[in-house]
């Protein structure tokens, strides 16, 4: 250590002592009874081209200190001497090598203590702390790429700070996890965020190439501790968290007059559209793709229709199990309906999966399979010749093809072929994950699955329907998981005393999210139109690309279907 | 064209299906007639439904709480939650570093909302009983109940206060408000705690037994096992004890207190060994003086006096910082002086003690400091003042006994001492020897 340093540390225990007796005259509430018992732990990694250096602090607080006394004062009397000091420096160093943990490429590496020190520091009521430093080199070559992995399990069970910096020398760290620079300036100013706890950085690991990194990573000197699950919100997110302050404040407006309450009921709708729009809803996709796919406006609008009476009745019948139990747990509540939406979804990708196969092998001869099942049925009109049905669900649900959709719709190509639409992707801002207490959604995340490039692809040998029974599937399992924020609408209305109106609210809140889901299908059916009257009049080969492209394209979309379906089950498994 | 109107028609009848039979439920809840509260706390309260039934951990619950409020840092609800939060977790993990942190997510709580911010004199309140400063931990409460007199955590928090300030009746008033306002594992324990106070043990464990079965997370279910398991030890089932404490640490393996129990009951079984390395491991984790205490007690009754006294040193470096810090001292530390040769000391901070603290314990420890240096008259009213619920303490019947000798009632010795070791022969690893030594002197010279 240098004479700058020890002298830095001085001040700053100095300045620690005056903030200690300052803080006695103001009033005694800020010490706790359970005393300084922390011991402390920072590993300063340095990355050079033919080692790895860690320069380790170990701060102990004054009962820590007190309870080793006796193993730094072997010869028992009172005082601890040079000779005691250095041995225990020395004995702690190897002790705390002893428990790093250090791998190159997956091998492990050994460190060696080249120096140590143990040193007495005043600290409160006249009572030491201690200051063990110690510095430990391992031998490593730099010069190419290297995936490192540390961490530090000295005294592990010690309750206390722990901190990890990295920092490289002719060597460069990409994306490290830790900062550079301590902030806690060496473990000897404990930073109190008030949004993080006590920093615990017990390990870390990195990917180092040789090289000095461009711009460094020196620029986050006293960067915020690494926290798990930060989130930058979004432009959305965000969005949405204003709203919902306003409307809390809304609706605890003291008098409900109507005009407040025409807002709260406005502002409800907004809110139910934009948590429609929020990542993390599969329903957003299923009912695009869904809509996309059938091709009726009809259809987007009994998507809609659907996940609103579903999520509407889910939101009060969990709000009335919360409001009436005290052990019900909401999350694990949400949880078993994420997975329930799950299997839904899951089987429903199954069906389309077994219909799929059963198509490959009739191939063209489908349609006369088709025509003959329909006659089957009795159907005596005719079909324009694009028009299929998909004869899997036909046979599972077992009743007869729905008449009011086939011929509607506007379509009036000749020759219809039939689109598979996908959502467009979504920037990135949206596709920030909100963690929020009273947001946190059993399907985020999986959406990204399903948030391939947007494309549109003709569909012509073997399109399919979904029947009514599907589609309405489709929405129950949209709409199956409650969103919190509308359950903390409605506990608040109730706990107002304000029953009726909470209830009018998510019924608002599902209105809005039908607005948002309908919209997106019927903007999908549009764009899909636009497209299909322009892929009418394209060239021959396009158009032999796309019909072997629509082979593939059944067993491509089920298999994905089945894939959401169970990683939603899976993140509603989690959540219980 | 009908068929999909009918669908949707059916979609929306469901939905209307469930709203009426929702109003029809929640109404229920308005039939009360309470006032309506207040919108500000109707929302705290909306929002601690969701958080109380979540089940989520409390690790889950403080990062998304600090999640959130990164995003909103004017919801003084999710700071008072948050700074409730770290007192909480400050007392699980025992890691002091929460405090300060809990401090100031209150005091910008309060910032926020002074004027209706029922949760954040809640916390205020809990903060302050964790720093064992009982007097503003009432008023704090108090505060907070003339925002909103129908919260069952401020009843919790009044009534931690006011049993630790010897108002004992003002104390059982809040619990009973308390489990009345809202059944649940907090309410439930305290109602167990007012039983044991009274000697109704079989009441005390019956409702620490629901506690423990309606615990929604795994700390809770550990707490509750805990106490099950001290109420098993104090009435001197050590085994019984043992079992529960194994459990508590199953349902929450990194606490201090449950560790404590297990080293402690498997002392009383004889297991010392085992005993003393669960000892060395946990004041390892927690230095605690109580612990510190019982482990050197431990290590002295096995005549390993200087492993018991590097113990005791530490007790009273930690004593030093308490004095340093004016924290008022607490009776097992102030015991431990007047046990370990330092009984004038004893006398002098149970006085401090009992004016900011005149709870059951601290009466106990003034009468044997009192003892100690002779005044026996005055420790018998102070041991009269510890028993005045009836709490069927071991150590308190001990104290009494020995009191009594000193002070010539033979009688009254023997009585109180074969008490003592009826409710727990293994209260004190060296004070449980003494017990039975004086009282076969007293019984046996035939």
């Amino acid at each position: 250590m240098s004479v700058r340093r020890r002298r830095a540390a001085s001040v700053g225990i100095v300045a620690f002592a005056v903030i200690a007796f300052g803080g006695l005259g103001a009033g005694v509430a800020s010490a706790h009874p359970l005393g300084n018992f922390t011991v402390n732990h920072l590993n300063a990694l340095q990355f050079e081209t033919g080692r790895l250096v860690d320069e380790a602090v170990v701060d102990a607080a004054e009962i820590p200190t007190a309870q080793a006394a006796s193993a730094v004062d072997v010869d028992g009397d009172g005082t601890a001497s040079a000779d005691e000091l250095a041995a225990y420096g020395r004995a702690r160093c190897a002790d705390m090598n002893r428990s790093l943990s250090l791998t190159i490429d997956g091998v492990a590496t050994p460190f060696v203590v080249v120096r140590s020190d143990f040193a007495y520091v005043p600290g409160q009521a006249g009572l030491d702390v201690s200051r063990l430093e110690c510095r430990f080199e391992a031998e490593a070559d730099f010069s190419v790429a290297r995936t490192v992995e540390f961490s530090d399990g000295f005294e592990s069970k010690r309750i206390g700070w722990h901190e990890i910096t990295a920092d490289g020398d002719g060597v460069q760290l990409i994306d490290p996890s830790v900062p550079s620079e301590s902030i806690s300036n060496g473990l000897r100013n404990y930073p109190v965020d008030l949004l993080s706890s006590p920093l615990d950085v017990r390990s870390a690991a990195f990917n180092v190439a040789p090289g000095e990194a461009a711009g460094s990573n020196a620029g986050d000197a006293g960067a915020a501790p690494a926290r798990i699950n930060v989130s930058t919100p979004g432009p959305l997110s965000s969005f949405v968290d204003g709203v919902n302050r306003r409307f809390n404040d809304l609706i605890g407006q003291r008098d409900l007059t109507l005009g407040v309450g025409l807002l709260a009921i406005g502002l409800a709708l907004v809110l139910g559209a934009s948590h429609a729009l929020l990542p993390g809803h599969g329903k957003t996709v299923m009912a695009a793709y869904i809509a996309g796919r059938q091709g009726s406006v009809r259809d987007a609008v009994l998507v809609g229709a659907t996940v609103t009476g579903t999520h509407t009745g889910g939101v009060l019948l969990l709000g009335l199990a919360l409001t009436l139990s005290t052990s019900l747990a909401g999350e694990s509540v949400i949880g078993w309906l994420g997975v329930a939406s799950g299997l839904l979804v899951a089987g429903l990708g199954l069906t389309l999966l077994i219909s799929a196969v059963r198509h490959r092998g009739t191939g063209a001869g489908g349609h006369g399979h088709r025509h003959s099942y329909e006659f089957g049925h009795g159907h005596s009109h005719s079909h324009d010749d694009g028009h299929s049905h998909d004869d899997g669900h036909s046979h599972d649900n077992g009743h007869s093809h729905d008449n009011g959709h086939s011929h509607d719709g506007g379509h009036s190509h000749p020759r219809r072929t039939h689109a598979f639409v996908r959502a467009p992707q979504r920037g990135t801002a949206l596709a920030t994950a909100q963690v929020d207490l009273l947001e946190r959604d059993s399907v985020a995340e999986v959406d990204d699955v399903v948030q391939a490039p947007a494309y549109v692809a003709p569909e012509p040998v073997t399109p399919r329907h979904f029947s009514r029974r599907g589609l309405i599937g489709m929405g129950i399992a949209g709409g199956l998981v409650p969103s919190p924020s509308a359950l903390v609408i409605l506990l608040s209305a109730i706990a107002l005393g304000r029953t009726a109106f909470g209830i009018l609210l998510v019924v608002g809140y599902g209105l809005g999210m039908a607005a948002t889901l309908t919209a997106a299908g019927v903007l999908l059916v549009k764009v899909r139109d636009r497209y299909q009257q322009r892929e009418s009049t394209s060239s021959g080969r396009a158009r032999a690309a796309a019909l072997m492209w629509g082979k593939v394209m059944p067993f491509t979309t089920a298999a994905l279907v089945l894939i959401v379906g169970a990683g939603l089950a899976i993140r509603g498994l989690d959540m219980i | 064209m009908n068929r999909t109107l009918s669908r949707a028609g059916i979609g929306l009848a469901l939905g209307a299906l469930l709203l009426i039979a929702g109003g029809f439920g929640l109404g229920r809840s308005r039939s009360s007639n309470q006032e309506p509260a207040d919108p500000a706390v109707a929302i705290a309260q909306a929002e601690q439904t969701f958080v109380r039934t979540s089940g989520a951990s409390l690790d889950d619950l403080i990062l998304s709480l600090q999640d959130r409020l990164a995003l909103t840092p004017d919801d003084y609800v999710s700071w008072a939650t948050l700074g409730i939060a770290y007192v909480q977790q400050a007392k699980i993990t025992v890691d002091p570093g929460f405090y300060p942190r809990a401090e100031g997510a209150l005091e910008r709580s309060i910032e926020i909302n002074e004027a209706d911010n029922f949760l954040g004199y809640a916390g205020l309140s809990a903060l302050a009983s964790a720093r064992h400063d009982f007097e503003a931990a009432k008023g704090y409460a108090e505060q907070g109940l003339e925002i909103n007199a129908y919260s069952a955590i401020l009843y919790g928090a009044l009534s931690d206060a006011e049993i630790q300030l010897g108002n004992y009746d003002a104390g059982f008033i809040a619990v009973q408000r308390m489990i009345d306002l809202s059944p649940d594992t907090s309410s439930l324990a305290r109602a167990s705690y007012t039983w044991e106070l009274r000697g109704n043990l079989a009441e005390a464990t019956r409702l620490m037994e629901r506690a423990r079965d309606d615990a929604p997370n795994g700390s809770d279910r550990a707490f509750a096992l805990f106490y099950l398991g001290e109420l098993a030890f104090n009435a001197g089932n050590p085994g019984t004890a043992l079992d529960l404490y194994n459990a508590a640490l199953a349902a929450s393996p990194n606490e201090a207190a449950p560790l404590a129990g297990k080293a402690k009951a498997e002392a009383a079984l004889g297991q010392f060994q085992t005993a003393i390395d669960h000892y060395a491991e946990l004041v390892q984790r927690a230095p605690d003086p109580t612990y510190l205490i019982e482990y050197g007690e431990l290590l002295e009754s096995l005549g390993r006096q200087d492993e018991a006294q590097a113990q005791y040193d530490v007790v009273k470096v930690t004593q030093q910082l308490f004095e340093a810090a004016g924290v008022a001292p607490d009776a097992t530390t102030t015991l431990f002086d007047a046990v370990h040769g330092e009984p004038e000391r004893a006398l002098a901070e149970d006085e401090l003690g009992i004016a900011t603290r005149p709870f059951l314990v601290m009466y106990d420890a003034y009468g044997w400091a009192l003892h100690e240096v002779g005044r026996d008259v005055e420790a018998l009213e102070a041991l009269e003042q510890a028993m005045q619920l009836g709490t069927p303490s071991a150590l308190f019947h001990y104290h009494a006994g020995m009191i009594k000798l000193a002070l010539g009632d033979e009688p009254g010795a023997v009585q109180e001492l074969t008490t003592a070791l009826e409710i727990n022969p293994y209260f004190n690893p060296l004070a449980a020897p003494i017990a039975r030594a004086t009282l076969d002197s007293l019984t046996v010279p035939a």
